[in-house]
């Protein structure tokens, strides 16, 4: 039996409904709060766990393949294959700062107090530029950290930018853009070549 | 001082320590009886051993320091390279090919991950002085036959050539940025990123063919993979190294050992220092290679007169994970007899009989938990003694009581 990790929430919807148009066998209802869910014809086993976490349980080998964000995968640098780019979850990761800050470069600021929930992704961006920010990690509500006065930037996720604009907040430089990414396990990707390859053409094949 | 010790280091004892003996013995054996003689290099060398440009290892993984001079010394980030530099420093002249096996533990300064620490142990072959076919297939051959032996069951090796890559890379003529971006997309299998970049570069005709298909050129023998390769092949260098595989599979053959290989001609992460063939076998529960090998015919002749080789490096905390998620974890030793001490003495003489037969047999000093040991041996200072079994106790007669017990 193969293993696919879901990252639960808004994605989870997604993948599940192009798996189910790629034919593969849907999760069994049962109790929602279960994490390892069968599939109906027994052939998987679906595991619900946080968008950011998908990539560690692919990359240790606890699940065979999943569906991730490519900024979780970059963020937690999972050594896993990306054969397949999904079309859905599209975002981008960027710096935010509030409105009323001064417009200049960011390479002009000292030592910054960057909140974010991407402390890898947010300290080489910095660091590349030769800015010695300080990172404060946030697990949730990171627009809120300007508002409170915690930090001067942010690093986060933005869709439509919705939430940055109600938090008074705008996007300054995107890091990097994101979206649905099909990931294996370096080694499940040998050993159960044929599934794999063969669940991966369906998937391909339904994909625009 | 601090109960604890540093990050990345581990101690071991009872079953995991026996185990961990049992298969660096199991390796060296084997590795004997293929004509490998065993090579001990030195657990720390000049740090410029380890960073010549074919090097295993970038600086920061390296574990440095100062000697006394202020040379800067290393930590052996791996065992190729010391066994690369005796042979090309020393055993040159001698007879070749020559044939070594390692054994120890490695150190690399980077992130912990599936069973492998910053400390983790590395047995390994390697086959100096012979660019033929047949030493590959020498190599992998024993590869894929220690791991049977080890008893790890549905492994499956990877093979593939760097050959055929670098004599695409040759081809497109691209830059080194250029070759970078390729060589991480390939090493993704992000088709996606690698159609981007034959857009990117405007690719078009056989070279773009040839890019694309590379990601294709992956399955297991007999499923045309090579004859694929073959077809998509630019230049003489790919023709050259699909050429070479075929021959390296017909060794797998004579071996048995060809269905476990799987080709991988996009499989282009690889140590510097490889040039040819390389391979990784990967495991059911392990999420990584736990063998990885190679031919690096341009290493040896970074520290003496340049010569072919190959070999292949096993990943003994990996292979040991496995095994343990296979047959459990290891019990811990017990000895086979508890000898209990009497007055006449002859408890000792007991127990040395004992030993000398190739038994585990431990004198009892003080309070004992009984229980821990299947059989225990009291002397009843008659010539006889009692020897008590999980299924009652019997009286034997002290002469010739070994050939009794069993």
């Amino acid at each position: 039996m193969l293993t696919i990790a879901l990252p639960k929430g808004r994605m989870a919807d997604d993948a599940l409904t192009w798996l189910a148009r790629a034919g593969w066998s849907p999760p069994a209802a049962e109790d929602a709060r279960k994490l390892v869910i069968p599939s109906e014809d027994g052939s998987l086993a679906y595991l619900m766990v946080k968008p950011m976490d998908v990539p560690v349980f692919v990359e240790q080998g606890a699940a065979d393949m999943g569906i991730a964000g490519l900024d979780a995968v970059r963020e937690r640098a999972a050594d896993v294959y990306e054969p397949m780019l999904l079309p859905f979850g599209h975002c981008r990761l960027s710096v935010a700062a509030p409105a009323d800050r001064p417009d200049r470069p960011l390479r002009l600021e000292i030592s910054p107090r960057v909140a974010t929930k991407y402390p890898r992704l947010a300290e080489a961006y910095f660091r590349g530029r030769g800015i010695s920010a300080e990172f404060i990690y946030l697990n949730g509500s990171v627009e809120l950290g300007p508002l409170v006065d915690m930090a001067d930037l942010i690093v986060d996720i933005i869709q439509t930018g919705s939430t940055l604009r109600a938090n008074n907040l705008v996007e300054l430089r995107e890091i990097m853009s994101s979206q649905g990414v099909f990931i294996v396990n370096r080694a499940s990707y040998r050993l159960h070549a044929a599934r794999i390859q063969s669940l991966l053409r369906a998937l391909r094949a339904v994909l625009p | 001082m601090p109960p604890s010790i540093p990050r990345g280091v581990a101690d071991y004892f009872g079953g995991p320590a026996l185990r961990r003996r049992q298969l660096e013995t199991l390796l060296r054996d084997l590795a004997r009886t293929w004509g490998y003689g065993e090579i001990i290099p030195p657990i720390f060398e000049y740090a410029a051993t380890f960073l010549t440009e074919l090097g295993a290892q970038s600086v920061e993984t390296l574990y440095r320091f100062f000697d006394r001079d202020g040379q800067t010394l290393a930590l052996r980030p791996d065992l190729t390279v010391p066994a690369a530099r005796i042979v090309g420093s020393k055993l040159y002249d001698q007879p070749l090919p020559q044939r070594y096996f390692y054994a120890g533990p490695v150190f690399r300064y980077d992130e912990p991950r599936a069973g492998r620490q910053r400390e983790f142990w590395q047995a390994g072959v390697e086959l100096m002085g012979a660019g033929s076919p047949d030493a590959d297939g020498e190599v992998l051959a024993l590869a894929a036959l220690a791991l049977q032996r080890v008893g790890l069951d549905a492994f499956r090796f990877s093979l593939g050539h760097l050959g055929y890559f670098h004599g695409l890379l040759a081809e497109l003529g691209l830059d080194d940025a250029a070759a970078t971006a390729l060589q991480q997309a390939l090493d993704r299998k992000s088709a996606d990123d690698v159609r981007g970049l034959t857009d990117a570069w405007g690719l078009t005709g056989r070279p773009r063919d040839a890019v694309l298909g590379l990601l294709d050129l992956f399955g297991p023998q007999g499923d045309g993979v090579l004859a694929r390769a073959r077809s998509l092949a630019l230049n003489n260098v790919m023709r050259e190294a699909v050429d070479w595989l075929v021959e390296v599979e017909g060794r797998l053959d004579l071996y048995g050992v060809k269905a476990l290989f799987d080709i991988d001609l996009a499989d282009v992460r690889a140590m510097n220092y490889y040039t040819g063939v390389t391979f990784k076998a990967y495991a059911p529960g392990i999420g990584f290679s736990v063998v990885n090998g190679g031919r690096y015919d341009n290493l040896v002749g970074e520290f003496g007169p340049g010569m072919p080789a190959v070999g292949c490096a096993f990943y003994l905390d990996r292979i040991l994970l496995a095994q343990t998620r296979r047959q459990g974890p290891p019990p811990d030793p017990v000895p086979d007899l508890l000898i209990l001490p009497c007055p006449c003495g002859d408890h000792v003489r007991l127990a040395q009989e004992a030993r000398d037969a190739g038994l585990v047999a431990a004198i009892a000093l003080g309070p004992e938990d009984l229980a821990r040991y299947p059989r225990r041996v009291r002397c009843q200072c008659d010539s006889s003694l009692l020897l008590e079994t999980p299924s009652g106790s019997h009286t034997l007669p002290v002469t010739g009581w070994l050939e009794r017990l069993f």
